[in-house]
């Protein structure tokens, strides 16, 4: 466990590493929900817009800030082996009394905590600021927002460890980025079949779903690690 | 037994023989130069032995553990520096140290002390919160060792450590070594430059096509050194003239060709002026007074020709 945190707690301190950046970082996910709420404004000014339209049109633009932000993660994930193998940096982590599966799973950990955590901000940015920015209650029950919420981590979690998969396969960082856009088209066909299929949001379906993006990530991340023996890293770095 | 014993130590990458059939003993105390051309099996033999890479063939055991079986035993004794520093850039220096013995399961407080007691050790207290990526080449190899020496290994396994190294920072290191030498430490150090491996090594293997073409103890204390004497006249001298010189191994003065006296001895600056004074003082003209036995140098080239390698491949500082 201890293994895990250190190599996670570094991956994120490469990430938020210094003030500077952690406000870029922040400032850069915090733009989306306030010019989504700028255009919500706009478009609340209009004589014509259809006011029952507001809760659809607040909970698609709730989800997309849980999910665009993810690319922080998938971007993390991608690269994180690639600039291990390109800097060299992987053979005396290897060379330490560490298992590859913990490096991995930190590896992981800080991936998907950077990704979550931004997410969330920025759902929370949407949320907070929402009433302030256009003088209105909040249009979306509470659970429904709760649940968009939680299915950021069950979201993350299996595209998170298939770009990390994809990506570390990867000796150069150009090969890994192309490697985990693969993932992307994933996200794509889900996405394409939920718009054609329109499954209603049940608790059971929600459950599957989750249930579903659960057991996927953790397969890829099995089948993952199985890849990932030591020989095999240490060979991608020369 | 203690430090490196590999026996008949193999590697294939593929059909490719990286390693073939490979003895190293090196104790502790020791440095042994594994010398050799790029792409000889250098590397390869070093990760075998770090147990980073898996023996095709052969076995090898670090203070008796097996590398294979008990890898991750010998990975907790052994430390290892690469040729390239391979820092986390964005890192201050303290705290990638002590984020590093973390990993070798070294407790918050521990690390602290060790990494601190290295800082001051390398002469690195200057740098102790910059970022490693704006340190010189020098300073971040120094990092490096300290890095290997986070868990106090028994093994260190330099891996070309002073290439594309300044002068200067290379005689810093090697004087490092010396110290890590003399602290007990069995040291295997990787390198293509030959006067490196003369001036702190024990003992030297060539490596050549991943064989070792030549291994020979550089510091035989004790043992008797061969000279050759070369005469400004071919003309026969009686060598019973050079029977009074103390000093001289019984029976190992001979000619080794016209003009040529070889002999060997144990005290070589005692004997040494002796021998050429008994001969000037029978009138024999003095040429040339020399180790008898080739030079490092000398036989590397030999190996590498008679193994077809191309010489540029060797260079001296």
């Amino acid at each position: 466990m201890r293994t895990i945190r250190l190599i996670a707690t570094r991956e994120l301190g490469d990430l938020f590493g210094s003030r500077a950046k952690g406000i870029r970082m922040l400032l850069f996910v915090g733009m989306l929900p306030v010019l989504t709420l700028v255009i919500l404004r706009l478009q609340l000014a209009r004589p014509d817009y259809d006011i029952a339209r507001l809760p659809t049109g607040v909970l698609v633009s709730f989800m997309y800030t849980g999910i665009l932000p993810l690319n922080f993660s998938m971007g993390m994930a991608a690269l994180s082996f690639a600039s291990e193998f390109e800097s060299g940096t992987i053979v005396p982590l290897l060379a330490a009394p560490v298992r590859t599966s913990a490096i991995f799973a930190g590896k992981l950990v800080a991936a998907l905590a950077a990704g979550i955590g931004l997410a969330w901000f920025s759902q929370g940015l949407l949320f907070g600021l929402f009433s302030p920015m256009l003088n209105r209650p909040w249009p979306v029950p509470l659970s429904v927002t709760l649940l968009m919420s939680a299915g950021v981590p069950v979201l993350a979690f299996p595209l998170v460890a298939m770009t990390m998969v994809l990506g570390s396969r990867a000796r150069q960082a150009r090969t890994a980025q192309a490697n985990s856009t693969l993932a992307f088209l994933a996200v794509l066909a889900v996405s394409l079949l939920i718009a054609w299929r329109r499954p209603p949001l049940t608790p059971p379906v929600v459950a599957a779903a989750a249930l579903g993006g659960l057991a996927g990530g953790a397969v890829l991340l099995a089948v993952g690690m199985r890849l990932w023996d030591r020989e095999e890293l240490l060979s991608r770095s020369d | 037994m203690d430090g490196v014993a590999a026996q008949s130590l193999s590697r294939r990458f593929g059909a490719r023989v990286a390693v073939d059939q490979v003895d190293l003993h090196v104790r502790p105390g020791e440095i042994l130069a594994l010398l050799g051309p790029n792409g000889a099996g250098k590397t390869t033999t070093v990760r075998m032995v770090a147990a980073l890479l898996r023996p095709s063939g052969g076995t090898c055991r670090v203070n008796g553990y097996d590398v294979v079986a008990q890898a991750d035993q010998v990975r907790q004794i052994t430390g290892l520096m690469t040729d390239v520093p391979a820092l986390y850039g964005d890192m201050a220096l303290r705290a990638y140290l002590i984020w590093f013995a973390g990993l070798y399961g070294i407790a918050e407080t521990a690390a602290r002390v060790q990494a601190d007691a290295l800082i001051d050790q390398f002469g690195l207290a200057a740098w102790n919160a910059a970022p490693l990526a704006t340190l010189s080449r020098g300073t971040q190899q120094k990092v490096a060792l300290a890095r290997s020496l986070l868990h106090d290994p028994h093994v260190l396994l330099l891996d070309e450590p002073t290439a594309s190294l300044d002068v200067e920072a290379t005689l810093g290191l090697r004087e490092v070594f010396r110290t890590l030498k003399e602290s007990g430490r069995a040291i295997v150090l990787c390198t293509h430059n030959l006067a490196e491996a003369e001036k702190v090594a024990d003992s030297v293997a060539i490596l050549i096509n991943g064989r070792i073409a030549h291994q020979q103890r550089l510091r035989a204390d004790g043992t008797p050194r061969t000279y050759r004497l070369r005469l400004a006249s071919a003309a026969p001298i009686d060598l019973s003239l050079l029977q009074t010189v103390p000093w001289l191994e019984r029976g190992s003065v001979c000619w080794r060709g016209p003009g040529v006296i070889e002999y060997a001895t144990r005290v070589p600056e005692e004997a040494n002026p002796r021998v050429a004074a008994a001969l000037v003082g029978h009138g024999a003209g003095l040429v040339e007074l020399a180790p008898g036995r080739e030079s490092l140098e000398e036989i590397y080239l030999r190996k590498l020709q008679e193994a077809g390698h191309a010489h540029h491949q060797t260079h001296r500082h």
